[in-house]
């Protein structure tokens, strides 16, 4: 690294006549007492500067150091967790992959031994609806009922139950009573 | 003087460094007093220590140490900010004046003392500390627009002062 400062030498002359002019406003002199490079260095500047120079190499050492070291020490924890962490997830993945497929396995064994057991399908003649010889009434002709599940479907064969109406019991007709 | 020759990092000989360090020391620690830090010499210290510690070399180690000095500065009387300080305060702190006691006469102190905290610290750098307006931009971290602004805001003032006490028919 370099001490020449390029923008301090490349100063455009007007800057340097702006800060004339201002050192003028102040009443400074025109031109500053000594130079900015220019000074005579005592022998306690340069054992200071010197030490300053060794501190800065030696904390350069150090600093080198224990960042890497610390970034280190930082690191091993999270890698030490990442690691276990990975590893019970593998076995965990592995228990779950054999328990459903010993499910899997037992539902087929029991879907087989259901299959077997099934009694055989009834006979097609039990699922015929049967005639059933419904209740009549005195003087009416008899009606089929037929039960199953043709009957709803076929809606010309109704259920119809004969009532015969008693001119005694009418529950509409005004009733009379007789006083004494 | 000739242009210092170009050198990697440890930064040049023994010699040019030496010279450098007793020309730049001296200010750095006034400029650290500007700021009101207690322990100037440790700051000033510190920031050439900072600048040797780096890896990369910088554009303007100048600047780079100006800009280190007014941070540490800052950064020690951080724990004051909460106490309500002014920027006028930090600026121009207790010990203030007396680092400019050596460098500046009466006169020039009155005159900048009349400035704001902001013009005045562009103008210092400008002026006393004799650094360019691309070192001041990286320093106080504007742009070189800015500083330009501020320096001739600084010296309107400046004229306005003298007009209004008639200074500037005696310069004149």
């Amino acid at each position: 690294m370099s001490w020449h400062d390029p923008a301090r030498a490349l100063e455009p002359e007007s800057d340097t006549a702006l800060r004339n002019e201002l050192r003028g406003l102040l009443g400074m002199s025109r031109t500053p007492e000594t130079s900015y490079f220019e000074a005579e260095p005592t022998p306690e500047l340069i054992q200071l500067a010197d030490e300053l120079r060794r501190e800065a190499r030696r904390r350069n050492l150090t600093a080198r150091k224990k960042s890497s070291w610390m970034l280190l020490a930082a690191a091993l924890p999270f890698a030490l967790v990442t690691a276990g962490m990975g590893a019970w997830g593998v076995s965990q993945k592995h228990k779950a992959d054999q328990l459903a497929a010993t499910v899997a396995h037992e539902e087929a064994e029991i879907r087989r031994m259901a299959t077997a057991l099934q009694p055989p399908p009834a006979a097609p003649a039990a699922a015929r609806p049967l005639p059933v010889q419904a209740p009549t009434a005195k003087g009416q002709p008899a009606q089929t009922l037929l039960i199953g599940k043709a009957a709803p479907r076929n809606k010309a064969k109704e259920l119809v139950i004969p009532v015969e109406r008693s001119k005694e019991a009418n529950p509409n007709a005004p009733q009379s009573v007789k006083s004494n | 003087m000739e242009p210092l020759k170009t050198q990697p990092i440890p930064f040049g000989d023994s010699h040019e460094f030496h010279d450098i360090f007793a020309s730049l020391y001296p200010r750095l620690v006034s400029y650290a007093r500007r700021y009101g830090a207690t322990y100037p010499e440790d700051i000033a210290q510190e920031a050439f220590v900072i600048l040797m510690q780096r890896d990369s070399p910088v554009e303007h180690p100048t600047a780079y140490l100006y800009g280190t000095v007014r941070t540490l500065s800052l950064t020690e009387r951080r724990p004051l900010k909460n106490q309500s300080i002014s920027l006028e305060a930090v600026v121009e702190p207790g010990k203030g004046p007396d680092a400019d006691e050596d460098l500046l006469s009466q006169e020039v102190r009155e005159r900048m003392k009349a400035l704001s905290p902001t013009f005045r610290e562009t103008l210092w750098l400008f002026v006393v500390e004799d650094l360019s307006i691309r070192q001041i931009s990286e320093i106080l971290d504007i742009p070189e627009a800015t500083v330009k602004t501020r320096i001739h805001r600084a010296k309107a003032h400046l004229r306005n002062q003298l007009n209004s006490s008639g200074g500037l028919h005696v310069l004149a």
